[in-house]
């Protein structure tokens, strides 16, 4: 299984989007049981971190596969998305639920719960990204792999072959417009 | 104002103090335009990391809480109470009725992993088999309430709270004697067999699953619910998210082969040696997720007397057996391990045995799964670099010979050998697409030579084959298969092997002529059909009289009057049909005495006559023709290695008997009962060959058949109840076919068919709301397969019927209005196409309920007027 997911991960870096399709439904679901499974072992005041998780997917699903930096940093942008689509879909669900869509048959309890301003605000920044990626994509990448990936400057720089610098300053020049977007 | 612009101007404030970037941008840019904009950027700048690194934990804890309800959530009619306990797939609470209507305690298991499409599938899963699960009453096992979605959307169940301990815990504080285990585990035993009658597996049988209540019960918990949180298992992705225990899981579950009820029988032996012996089978501690893998699967379980020597010698017996790798040569069900467990505990000779030396060869094969697969490969790469190296060389003779060996080699002998081993559809495809593409780049190169050309026909029959031979396992893909042997014919027409002498090349031919035959009658396609049969019944003949003591060709020739007989039984020439049968099944008698190998081929032809008999109504003679025919197949099998085909045919057998037995309104009880034995008989051989063969399409819809069959054979007997049950796993595997394949006409009609007999079954055992449903559900479908082939009789022969139900459904309903709507519609539907075809006798026997039910009707509707 992990060569398969390293060996996916060779073939998506390659240009093969198929790959890329295949390895999704994979990540998504591993990254689901990792996060039940620190629910389980944790202490109960511990906060899922995305970071954390995806460096623990990583290394479950290509732990015996390929060390090689390139890869691990692929791997990370896949990751990423799927993370910013794990968080994404389960705010628009509890939207969703909140505002009594699909068929109800909990009322969860209030309390406990985060509330729709937060629940908005992934949901907002999502929405600021595709803009961002329409008009420009580099960046909107970089806040993806940053944000959702948990990737320092400096991993990003190293995998895109740029300054660390330019890294620094993209990166807050596209966080400050998208704040601009989605907190007005 | 140019967006780099804005950036070098950005960046460069960046590096400066807050409070100088303003002065800084005036004297950078005299545009205001540009200056406003930097300036509103870098105002947001100071909050943007923090505000979107909150939103984001935030969002995480957001997902986290999802996964953790507190106290007092309502779950559908229940209120979470408190946390029991969090396992791989979700977590598990203390629930209470919450709508007041009476006390319950329950347990509420919500599945909390996997994208949206996982879950989605998960709730489409949970709704198929809830129904099924909901059935099983057994004072041993822990009912299914309930199941169903969340709000956000997460499956869940309802269970039956059980306050116990697991089993192991239990015998180990009450310090229980050897036997004195036994007792609540054989009643474990009971518990499963019952389910295993009810055709649900459990496939997760641990201790942690088997709970003992304080007065000593034992009660098994989550049955059936690990094949629906399962990977699907036709779906390699899923392999990597399947979640085990695998100190108690078989061989089988954790290579990700088909599980069967096999795999319980294993993992309640293992649970036993763990009660036996204090250890379980394997010593898994501390072994990487892979060598575990390998353990359960390759290493055999040493004896229990190896850990504990005081263990006596026939409870060794027992737990070796039941612990065999090869879920064929465990004990056949959980009865059979429970009564010899029984055995051992009265003192009376136990019936396990120590290992033989059969099934070497299934042994190297499970030894070797990786290896094969492996082969596979290198020989694919093989070929390839030799391919290339051959066509750019251009004809170095020598070396094209032995490509050309190594090619056929690979492709026939290779392709043989694994050919009759479940689950080797898929890795038959690869053999055989690699192969041919190497033949095909050198035919490409030499057009001219014969040799070479029929090997290529060879090599597409044998794709074809895999593609969608109907008379074996295959992927599906008939148009496919089609094309392929269309490509063989036209391969073996250029070379002339149609009118050859030499019975080689006429086989080969005949055989390819056999398989588009084959083809055309699968689709029911008889206008193409029967020529082709007429075309391979005269090629066969030719070849009979040259070659007649030669097996292929007693073989091809018998599969040629099989399929003319087979064409004119469907065109109601049914003593054109028995004759053929009889003169087939006269020269397999012969042969067979000379070549055993034909037995095989008689038992079919013995249970293809009985149904020709059946339907010329002389059920003396079709009883006959089948017990024979399951007579040579049960010695055939108790001598042999169990191969598919016989097996499959065995199974054809005992479904055909059993629908006969019951035919004849005056059937006895004992016949009934017969009927139903045997439709089990036949499901069971069903499930075992599909979950051994998950992509194989026919396996699939041999399930639904026999399932329908048994379920048939039930309602003839009048067990109603179990009917329902049956016909919905009948249902479910239809909508699994349609699911696999939404364009697939004879998937659709036989889902229409297995919920309208659904409907039927309903009615008899008094649910009339849901028989209208299922039966409303049928004619919805059948009105839109009607309307997609206008001229199909068959197609109308079924809505007829289904009419004559729905309207059965009205009149009890007391709806008259639409009973008598109903009747009026099926009466002028087998009106129509009686005119065209007035020999249908199946839609004059279904005018003919039609016209009792509109008599039915006048008649209450006299009465309440």
């Amino acid at each position: 299984m992990a060569d398969s997911v390293t060996s996916l991960i060779g073939r998506w870096r390659d240009g093969d989007a198929a790959a890329l399709e295949q390895l999704m439904p994979i990540v998504y679901s591993e990254l689901h049981r990792i996060a039940s499974g620190y629910m389980r072992s944790e202490s109960p005041s511990h906060t899922l971190q995305p970071t954390a998780l995806i460096n623990e997917l990583y290394l479950r699903l290509a732990a015996s596969g390929s060390r090689d930096f390139h890869d691990r940093t692929h791997f990370m942008a896949i990751a990423a998305r799927v993370m910013r689509s794990i968080l994404v879909d389960h705010a628009r669900a509890r939207g969703a639920a909140k505002r009594g869509g699909g068929k109800v048959f909990v009322a969860i309890n209030d309390e406990l719960d985060f509330t729709p301003e937060r629940a908005g605000t992934v949901v907002a920044l999502h929405e600021g990204l595709e803009a961002l990626t329409r008009s420009d994509e580099e960046k909107a990448r970089l806040v993806e792999l940053r944000f959702f990936g948990g990737m320092t400057a400096e991993e990003i720089a190293l995998v895109q072959s740029k300054p660390v610098r330019r890294v620094r300053s993209d990166l807050r020049l596209a966080l400050a417009w998208l704040h601009r977007e989605v907190a007005g | 104002m140019t967006p780099d612009e804005v950036g070098r101007l950005f960046e460069a404030a960046l590096d400066l103090p807050p409070h100088d970037r303003a002065s800084f941008i005036e004297k950078q840019t005299p545009d205001p335009e540009l200056r406003r904009e930097v300036l509103s950027l870098l105002a947001h700048d100071a909050k943007a990391e923090s505000f979107f690194d909150h939103a984001i934990r935030s969002a995480a804890t957001s997902v986290e809480n999802a996964l953790h309800l507190p106290a007092g959530t309502i779950i559908g009619h229940y209120r979470i109470v408190s946390l029991l306990g969090r396992g791989g797939m979700g977590a598990v609470y203390l629930a209470d009725r919450a709508d007041g209507l009476f006390e319950q305690r329950a347990a509420v298991k919500i599945v909390s992993c996997g994208a949206p499409e996982y879950a989605q599938a998960l709730v489409q899963r949970l709704e198929q088999e809830r129904r099924i699960l909901a059935q099983l009453s057994h004072p041993n096992i822990a009912r299914l309430y309930d199941g169903g979605q969340t709000s956000t959307g997460l499956p869940y169940f309802v269970m039956e709270y059980i306050s116990g301990v697991p089993i192991d815990d239990y015998c180990r504080t009450r310090n229980l004697s050897r036997n004195d285990r036994l007792i609540p585990f054989l009643k474990v035993c009971d518990a499963v067999q019952y389910a295993h009658r009810n055709l649900i597996v459990h496939r997760d049988l641990k201790p942690a699953n088997l709970l003992v209540t304080a007065d000593g019960e034992p009660k098994l918990l989550d049955f059936g619910i690990a094949k629906i949180l399962g990977p699907n298992q036709a779906d390699p992705a899923a392999l990597s998210t399947r979640a085990l225990t695998p100190e108690y899981a078989s061989p089988e579950q954790v290579r990700g082969d088909p599980i069967t009820t096999a795999s319980d029988v294993y993992s309640l032996a293992a649970v036993l040696y763990l009660l036996m012996s204090g250890s379980g089978p394997h010593k898994l501690d501390g072994l990487s997720p892979l060598d575990t893998v390998r353990t359960i699967a390759e290493v055999e379980v040493p004896p229990a007397s190896t850990v504990d020597p005081t263990i006596p010698r026939d409870l060794d017996a027992i737990l070796t057996k039941a612990l065999r790798k090869d879920p064929e040569r465990r004990y056949r069900t959980v009865d059979e391990f429970a009564s010899d467990l029984r055995r051992y505990l009265e003192g009376r000779p136990v019936h396990a045995s120590p290992d033989t030396l059969l099934y070497r060869i299934g042994k190297f094969w499970r030894r070797n799964w990786i290896a094969c697969t492996a082969a596979v490969t290198v020989l694919a790469i093989v070929l390839g670099a030799a391919t290339a190296a051959v066509v750019q060389g251009r004809r170095a003779d020598r070396r094209f010979a032995d490509l050309r060996r190594l090619s056929n080699t690979f492709l026939f002998d290779f392709e043989e050998s694994i050919r009759q081993l479940p689950g080797s559809t898929k890795p038959r495809q690869l053999v055989v697409n690699t192969a041919l593409t190497y033949l095909e780049s050198l035919a490409a190169d030499s057009t001219s030579d014969p040799t070479l050309t029929r090997e290529l026909a060879a090599a597409y029959l044998k794709v074809g084959d895999i593609q969608g031979d109907t008379g074996g396992p295959n992927l599906g893909d008939i148009a496919g298969a089609l094309r392929s042997y269309t490509k063989a014919k036209q391969l073996l027409d250029q070379v002339g092997d149609a009118t050859a002498s030499q019975p080689d090349r006429l086989r080969l031919y005949a055989t390819v002529a056999g398989r588009i035959t084959g083809v055309h009658l699968w689709s029911a396609d008889l206008q193409k059909a029967l020529p082709a049969a007429r075309e391979q019944v005269e090629l066969t003949t030719r070849l009979l009289e040259s070659d007649s003591a030669n097996t292929e060709t007693i073989r091809t020739a018998t599969a040629a009057y099989g399929a003319l007989s087979d064409i004119l039984a469907r065109s109601n020439d049914l003593t054109g049909a028995k004759d053929l049968r009889l003169r087939t099944v006269q020269l397999l008698r012969n042969e067979s005495t000379r070549h055993p190998e034909l037995k095989a081929n008689l038992a079919a032809s013995l249970s293809q006559l009985g149904t020709v008999y059946e339907k010329l109504e002389d059920f003396n003679n079709a009883i006959a023709s089948l017990r024979e025919s399951i007579a040579v197949l049960e010695g055939l099998l108790a001598s042999g290695t169990p191969s598919v085909q016989n097996r499959r045919q065995l199974m054809i057998s005992y479904s055909r008997l059993g629908t006969i037995l019951i035919t004849p309104k005056t059937a006895p009880p004992e016949a009934r009962r017969e009927a139903e034995q045997l439709g089990f008989k036949a499901y069971t051989i069903a499930r075992e060959l599909a979950e051994a063969d998950p992509a194989n399409a026919r396996a699939l819809s041999d399930l639904m058949a026999t399932a329908a069959r048994y379920a048939h054979n039930l309602l003839g007997a009048g067990e109603y109840p179990q009917a329902v049950g049956a016909y919905r796993t009948a249902v479910q595997h239809a909508e699994d076919h349609v699911r696999r394949d939404p364009n697939d006409r004879e998937a659709r009609i036989n889902r229409a068919l297995t919920r309208g007999y659904l409907g039927e079954a309903l009615l008899k055992s008094g649910d009339t709301t849901q028989a209208l449903a299922e039966r409303q559900f049928a004619a919805k479908e059948y009105a839109e397969l009607a309307a997609a082939s206008p001229d199909d009789s068959r197609i109308a022969a079924a809505q007829a019927w289904n009419l004559e139900g729905l309207g059965h459904v009205y009149l009890r309903l007391g709806d008259l209005a639409s009973a008598r709507r109903q009747a009026g519609d099926g009466i002028r539907l087998a009106d129509r196409f009686i005119a065209a075809d007035p020999a249908n006798r199946a839609l004059k026997s279904y005018r003919d309920d039609l016209a009792d039910l509109q008599s039915e009707i006048e008649k209450k509707s006299a009465r309440t007027r």
